[in-house]
């Protein structure tokens, strides 16, 4: 009987071996340098993973309550709110006015010094959650709005209020940060914001999306 | 007609023919191992600081990292130990637990000051006060506590722009602790790869770090000393 040489002997193995770990390294999940979704952001909707993430899911009516904003200048977030809202108009998506059984609650105050944020974001305490972070689709609702005067500094002129009042009802329905800084004079959604419009680009995919 | 062959080769009686793709079979599993061990923990990682995230309107960006020392008062190379719940600042008290703004404070061990220097110059540790958007998911974040080798840009709390009108009492309560200024202030080292905090922008100015050496990242900050 012609024995097997030592060298065909050690590829059939490594062969072999190879077969069986491939598909185990391949499920393994990979880190991204980037994830563009954090956990628990999905405010109430389904959101896609494109850097210029826009969302869907919702019905297009969204109950908003603006809970004791201030309502003198260079604080008046109550009205920077309303025009924030109404910036959104014509679209598909439409607001009402609440004061209590919200969609999204929008609070101000001071709430110390948060890393750094003016304005945030973010799922309500006792919040209901649906979709899954495996899927990139986490959602939640209520979502909150909350203006923090503890960063004064980016409170100083109405303008100013008035853009992050912009880019905060922007996150409370999806819309992420554009990251291309040619876009910042046109939208307040890029970070920090210098004024309070949207584009025409956002709109229309509010429109495809509600 | 009668084949001769060379007896085969052997160590203690096993033949060369069966020991080395054993070996090599042993070879391809440690690296199999080593590489899920890594890609399981790196994601772990990355899903802390993920919980943390903010979605909002930053106070101030930088465009570089010299710009962030500026406004740090240390630059620190180190790693968290230990995290717990923290402060809870009440914005609105007529809004119950939605007017309430939740924080972690997170015990950072020092392995190098790399630039500016700690309220306390002889402190090996630093309390970081992490702010948590997502309360119900603050369970988890605390589960999943991040302990990579990392570069925080820490602004002592007591030096905060936010806190100048602040009296002297309160100055003494904010002097315990440091937040990071935003979230372009923490590079992790990765497998020896600098990694911005997963949130970051691809087209944000710090994340051009982004996939460089982390000894580099090391070499420049202490250049900024």
């Amino acid at each position: 009987m012609e024995r097997r040489s030592p060298l065909r002997h050690a590829a059939m193995w490594a062969l072999t071996a190879a077969v069986v770990l491939a598909p185990i390294h391949a499920a393994t999940p990979t880190v991204a340098a980037h994830s563009p979704h954090p956990f628990g952001s999905n405010h109430g909707h389904i959101c896609d993973t494109t850097i210029l993430s826009q969302c869907k899911g919702w019905a297009a009516g969204v109950d908003i309550a603006l809970y004791s904003l201030e309502t003198v200048a260079p604080h008046n977030l109550k009205q920077a709110t309303r025009d924030a809202i109404a910036l959104l108009q014509p679209t598909d998506l439409f607001f009402s006015e609440v004061t209590s059984g919200d969609d999204i609650g929008v609070f101000d105050g001071n709430y110390g010094t948060t890393g750094y944020a003016a304005g945030w974001t973010s799922c309500a305490v006792g919040a209901t959650y649906s979709g899954s972070e495996a899927s990139n689709t986490r959602a939640c609702t209520p979502s909150d709005i909350h203006y923090n005067y503890s960063y004064g500094g980016r409170f100083d002129t109405q303008s100013e209020s008035d853009s992050i009042a912009c880019q905060e009802v922007g996150h409370s329905i999806g819309l992420r940060h554009w990251q291309d800084l040619a876009q910042r004079p046109n939208t307040c959604m890029y970070d920090p914001p210098i004024v309070d419009v949207y584009t025409q680009h956002e709109k229309d995919v509010i429109n495809a999306n509600f | 007609m009668r084949t001769s062959s060379r007896p085969a080769a052997h160590i203690h009686g096993i033949s060369l023919a069966t020991l080395v793709p054993l070996f090599l079979i042993g070879l391809l599993v440690a690296a199999e191992v080593a590489h899920l061990t890594r890609s399981s923990s790196a994601a772990a990682e990355d899903k802390f600081w993920a919980g943390l995230a903010v979605e909002g309107s930053q106070y101030e960006r930088f465009d570089s990292l010299a710009d962030m020392r500026e406004r740090a008062s240390v630059v620190v190379l180190g790693r968290f130990t230990d995290v717990e719940r923290g402060r809870v600042f009440v914005g609105d008290p007529a809004a119950g637990e939605r007017g309430k703004a939740y924080y972690l404070s997170a015990t950072l061990a020092i392995e190098e000051v790399l630039a500016g220097r700690p309220r306390d110059p002889d402190a090996t540790t630093l309390t970081v006060e992490l702010f948590a958007p997502n309360v119900d998911a603050i369970p988890e974040v605390i589960a999943g506590l991040s302990h990579e080798r990392s570069v925080f840009f820490l602004l002592n709390k007591a030096e905060h722009p936010a806190n100048e009108r602040i009296d002297a009492s309160q100055r003494e309560i904010e002097a315990r602790y440091y937040e990071a200024i935003g979230d372009q202030a923490v590079l992790r080292d990765v497998d020896g790869v600098v990694r911005p905090r997963p949130e970051l922008a691809e087209t944000d100015p710090i994340a051009v770090w982004n996939g460089k050496g982390f000894d580099e990242l090391l070499w420049t900050l202490r250049g900024l000393r």
